[in-house]
């Protein structure tokens, strides 16, 4: 039988190999980006990067250096859905949206839809790894801090997918430029919560109005450890998130009914 | 089923693509609609079907008046030009998925419909690799696919061989009482021989004609 420490050093290869995957499918996928994809004249996939409009949360590493299109595994997540929904929008739509009686119920179903997939992903991407880390480390595992790492995680990251999603359809409707203001508008007011916040750990903690420690991830010596702190920041914190969504999905709600479906954005403003 | 457009008008970055139209449509007859390419019969297709909302006018569903959106409450059937169907799916993945998007459509059905166009329900070729002539007959097999009540056929026989166009015709004429059924074409022929109706379009201003 193995001992813990040879357990550990398999664990970090495979969340090394892991990460290294995505490292390099990030650059590919920014890269493309940046420079555009053409792949001739097949419509298909890679076409629809076109007025496609990218984010990702404010990432900070352990400086103090903040990219507003930094790399991060779930970029990719939101690449392809960005680019599910606007290609269901704008260039599949019709056959879609000629069958679907009512647009407000599928802005419902869509978010679930969403919901749901980014529930699984924060599991995979947070769950798993504190798991295991609790098993193969002498981390005490504790059903609560594991439900709040998820709850955390899931707030953080439907954030970012709720903003991919409905920044795509504002581009469609109002063009990139509107959608670009409306998005980063929200950003910058993170960004100078982060000068008061004066943590730099994680994303969430730049909408903490005063200093808090939200999650910490902590990488020392082949440990994973996760310290949830909940106070009153992190009430603030994340009624500021579930404000954010809900204010999206609100919009959406009351103009998805206007949308014209099956024009271009240029067509459609 | 009566669908009437009252003074229907579209605007497009202040152009304006539809202006002033009025239309009554009926079940059981077969209309047609001639036109020259951009004069807007593909953009009122649009605001029949719901996709697309109109910047003026009424719309009235038996007497009844309705929102544009709400069209698309009624069961309609839908070919417009140069629209694409899912690249990574089949003829029948494509039929299935989008049969059962708002009805419960069985594999039979949808083996069925692609017999009636001429395609082999067993080909397991992506959409993608599909000719011009395939996809057409596949965007055809899934507007008829669950019996619409109202069908709206634009430039349906464009890239279809002769044999294959005689089919479609006869698809048209089939079960023709139990809808409504709206033709555009640019190909007079075919809309003199099937139609019982006639509209003409320019520049946005539609015209009965028979």
């Amino acid at each position: 039988m193995r001992d813990n420490s040879s357990l550990i050093k398999e664990f970090i290869l495979i969340i090394a190999v892991f990460s290294g995957v995505f490292i390099i499918w990030n650059f590919v996928f920014l890269a493309g980006l940046i420079f555009g994809v053409d792949i001739g004249e097949n419509k298909d996939f890679f076409d629809n990067f076109e007025n496609l409009i990218f984010l990702t949360a404010l990432t900070v590493d352990d400086g103090w250096s903040v990219s507003m299109f930094a790399i991060s595994e779930s970029m990719v997540f939101m690449g392809l859905y960005g680019a599910y929904w606007y290609r269901r929008m704008d260039i599949d739509g019709i056959y879609y949206f000629v069958r679907q009686p009512s647009r407000k119920k599928w802005i419902l179903k869509t978010s679930l839809q969403l919901l749901g997939i980014t529930a699984f992903w924060g599991l995979l991407q947070v769950g798993v790894p504190y798991i295991l880390s609790s098993l193969y480390t002498d981390t005490d595992f504790s059903f609560m801090t594991f439900l709040l790492f998820i709850i955390m995680y899931l707030s953080i990251t439907l954030f970012n997918y709720f903003s991919v999603y409905l920044v795509n359809i504002f581009s469609m409707r109002y063009g990139t430029v509107i959608s670009f203001i409306i998005v980063y508008c929200f950003y910058i007011f993170c960004f100078i919560g982060m000068s008061f916040t004066k943590d730099n750990r994680y994303p969430l903690a730049y909408f903490a109005p005063t200093e808090v420690t939200l999650v910490k991830w902590e990488d020392d010596i082949g440990s994973i450890k996760a310290f949830v702190d909940i106070n009153k920041s992190t009430i603030i914190s994340l009624s500021v998130l579930a404000v954010y969504c809900m204010t999206l999905i609100f919009i959406t709600w009351c103009n998805v009914d206007k949308w014209d479906i099956g024009l271009k954005s240029r067509e459609n403003v | 089923m009566k669908i009437e457009l009252i003074d229907i008008t579209k605007k497009i970055k202040n152009k304006t693509v539809l202006e002033n139209v009025d239309m009554t449509l009926e079940t059981g007859k077969i209309y047609g609609l001639a036109g020259e390419n951009g004069s807007g019969k593909t953009m009122l297709m649009r605001v029949l079907s719901g996709l697309i909302r109109p910047s003026g006018g009424k719309i009235k569903l038996d007497d009844r008046e309705i929102h544009a959106m709400d069209l698309a409450t009624v069961k309609v059937g839908l070919v417009l030009e140069n629209t694409s169907l899912y690249n990574s799916m089949t003829g029948f993945e494509n039929l299935m998925y989008l049969g059962n998007l708002r009805s419960d459509i069985r594999q039979d059905r949808v083996n069925e419909m692609l017999d009636k166009v001429g395609l082999d329900p067993t080909d397991k070729r992506k959409y993608s690799t599909y000719s011009l002539g395939m996809k057409q007959k596949l965007a055809i097999a899934q507007a008829f696919l669950e019996y619409p009540n109202l069908l709206l056929l634009d430039e349906p026989t464009n890239a279809i061989d002769e044999e294959s166009c005689k089919k479609i015709r006869k698809l048209i004429m089939e079960g023709r009482e139990e809808r409504i059924t709206l033709l555009v074409s640019h190909d007079r022929s075919v809309i003199d021989d099937l139609c019982d109706i006639i509209y003409t379009i320019a520049d946005g201003k539609v015209r009965l004609c028979q």
